[in-house]
């Protein structure tokens, strides 16, 4: 018996439905019956998932999130019933069909963001509407410096300001003297001065950030949550890219939930109100774009990508070999195009980034390992430090890992396949891994089905213990890449056997 | 992959005798960021008028509510006036130099509530 699709469940590939509650015969292999999900029953779980995980975000709302060890304690448990029901609705997702899942999908990625943009108010104040109506207005700081344990959003909203004044933020610190008038005068932009961190030190995000910035700052001046439904608008963007490509590439595009539904991803967007938002969009576009053969539209967008954040200038080789030259070419256009605004900074372009390599760290997994063995390897008054020679080991390994993903995919296969492990992989090996770089790889990863990704937004939240004391721990981080370890070793060699094992029989 | 699997795994072994302690290397990861200050540590600020200076590094103030309390104030705190105070343009202001009535934001560590920053502001009340 064959399956017939209603039209209106074009979206998804009729070889989903072939294999799923029949018994077939394809390829050689007897495919054993999988459960499928009521249409009904499909509403009503997506249903309770959906609300179930707005209570908990509102409940977010409450905690004051400081140093302790029960802020701590409480919001990593939020985290985990978060991260429990998104791995229901991931379930009930896979085995639904996408027209019944789909409006869910999109409702709950809108609910949760909207429910955690005010995130960062005064736990315990009563009136947040008031307090959001004067953010938005501008004539006031309501918002706590840190918002849900993150603070870079300060920056931003400086960076923004100073340019809109007419201060290039690439040669200028926010604690300059000669920047001293962009704050004088008005309490609201003075306040927003003492919260940046680093202020000696000029902001390290690039172009296309200050333009998210300036945006922003157009919209309403000093407002964070204007900032934070900017970057959130963003990360919707990428949700939906990230369904055309999954329906692009013959996958169910209510799937989109391991992005949208993601907990790490609406905490570090909506919460916290990372400019990473703007890199993920653009990568989730360009796999969209080349999915669909549009090479020039992807050369746009993996160069605005990187305009948003260096890292993806990682996957130039990779675009190359698929888009050809002249689409690599479109992207540094578009990377000169838009730094061109910028240029009077000269070697203050990437003063900041300079200093962010040299003396940034966290949440290191394998960097920090090296660094561990160098210090003891290494005699006391090396010329090579334990930093400079994990920095060189990881370097290796990466240089490693491209080589590798270079050999194994070709272009006939989805370039997510190169951007996911290439990215996961950069990040791994670096110093510095905070929790909201994760998503970069994030849509790709679903589209490659390259779960360890995931699994590891996951575990990342674990380097929040930080928050505590401000110190992290050995066994924090064995625990953190231990686990994505585990789950690494049970997909890649245990899950293959298992595989090889049941094709054979 | 795979290959790299029992790569990594393999060097995550030596994790074992790290974290054991042996050798000099402390318990602390190391995470830095340029100037020595802690990323980490969560600040608020609050609007203050001060009452009175004490000798012994704390100030007495009230909130807007009107509510007296005493705050200890860090030795390293960092003090500036915004402009058009009497002590705009001032550097390295030590807590002596505060004044009764005079309204100020300070910036206080939620873990022990010591006050790390003060910002003189610029409307100036009579205590």
């Amino acid at each position: 018996m064959k399956y017939s699709l209603p039209t209106r469940f074009s979206l998804i590939s009729p070889q989903l439905f072939r294999i799923r509650g029949q018994r077939v015969r394809e390829q050689g292999i007897i495919r054993q019956p999988t459960w499928i999900l009521l249409p009904r029953m499909q509403s009503i779980a997506m249903a309770l998932l959906l609300s179930s995980s707005a209570a908990v975000y509102l409940a977010l709302l409450r905690l004051d999130a400081v140093n302790g060890i029960w802020p701590v304690a409480l919001f990593l448990s939020a985290m985990a019933a978060l991260f429990l029901l998104y791995a229901l609705a991931i379930r009930v997702v896979s085995h639904s069909s996408a027209a019944a899942t789909w409006k869910w999908v999109m409702a709950g990625a809108l609910l949760f963001r909207l429910i955690l943009i005010p995130a960062g108010l005064p736990a315990r104040s009563g009136d947040k509407a008031a307090l959001l109506a004067k953010d938005l207005a501008g004539s006031a700081v309501t918002y706590e410096r840190f918002l849900l344990f993150d603070n870079d959003i300060w920056r931003y909203l400086w960076d923004g300001h100073a340019t809109a004044s007419g201060v290039n933020p690439y040669r200028f610190a926010p604690a300059d003297e000669a920047v001293d008038r962009v704050a004088e005068g008005s309490v609201v932009w003075s306040e927003i001065r003492e919260n940046v961190s680093f202020p000696t030190v000029p902001t390290i995000y690039p172009a296309l950030g200050q333009m998210v910035f300036r945006f922003s700052h157009w919209l309403a001046p000093g407002s964070v949550a204007a900032m934070k439904m900017v970057l959130v608008a963003f990360d919707l963007v990428a949700a939906v890219f990230l369904a055309l490509t999954l329906r692009a590439t013959g996958q169910n595009p209510a799937l989109a939930v391991v992005y949208a539904w993601n907990p790490l991803v609406v905490k570090v967007f909506a919460g916290s109100g990372h400019v990473d938002a703007v890199a993920v969009a653009c990568l989730a576009a360009m796999g969209y774009f080349l999915a669909k053969a549009r090479p020039g539209f992807a050369g746009v967008c993996l160069g605005l990508a990187v305009l948003a954040k260096l890292s993806p200038l990682v996957l130039l080789p990779f675009f190359w070999r698929r888009a050809g030259w002249r689409a690599t070419v479109v992207v540094f256009g578009v990377v000169g195009l838009g730094y061109a605004p910028f240029a009077g900074a000269g070697p203050g372009l990437v003063a900041g980034l300079l200093t962010f390599g040299k003396f940034w760290q966290f949440n290191a997994g394998p960097y920090e390992l090296f660094r561990r063995m160098g210090s003891l390897v290494l005699p006391l008054h090396s010329p090579v430090s334990p930093e400079v020679a994990a920095k060189t080991v990881c370097g290796l390994l990466f240089a490693l890992v491209l080589w590798r993903v270079w050999r194994r995919e070709s272009p006939s296969t989805a370039m997510a396949n190169e951007v996911a492990p290439v990215l996961g992989w950069l990040l791994l090996l670096s110093p510095t891994a905070m929790p909201w770089y994760l998503t970069w790889a994030l849509p790709a990863a679903v589209v490659a089905r390259q779960w360890v990704w995931v699994w590891w937004t996951a575990t990342v939240c674990l380097s929040f213990l930080v928050m505590i004391d401000g110190r992290e721990r050995w066994f924090i981080l064995a625990a953190e890449y231990g686990i994505l370890l585990a789950v690494w070793w049970s997909r890649n060699l245990v899950g293959k056997g298992l595989e090889e094992k049941r094709r054979t029989s | 992959m795979n290959k790299l699997a029992l790569l990594f795994v393999a060097l995550m072994i030596p994790v074992a005798a790290v974290a054991q302690g042996s050798g000099s290397v402390t318990p602390s990861t190391g995470t830095v960021g340029p100037g020595g200050g802690d990323p980490f540590e969560v600040t608020k600020t609050i609007k203050l008028t001060v009452v009175e200076v004490r000798a012994n590094g704390t100030i007495a103030v009230k909130d807007e509510t009107g509510q007296a309390v005493v705050v200890k104030v860090e030795k390293s705190v960092s003090i500036s006036a915004e402009k058009g105070t009497e002590l705009a343009g001032q550097k390295k202001m030590k807590i002596d130099r505060l004044e009764p009535g005079m309204v100020i934001r300070a910036t206080y560590r939620v873990s022990d509530n010591i006050v790390v920053a003060i910002r003189i502001l610029k409307v100036k009340k009579v205590a």
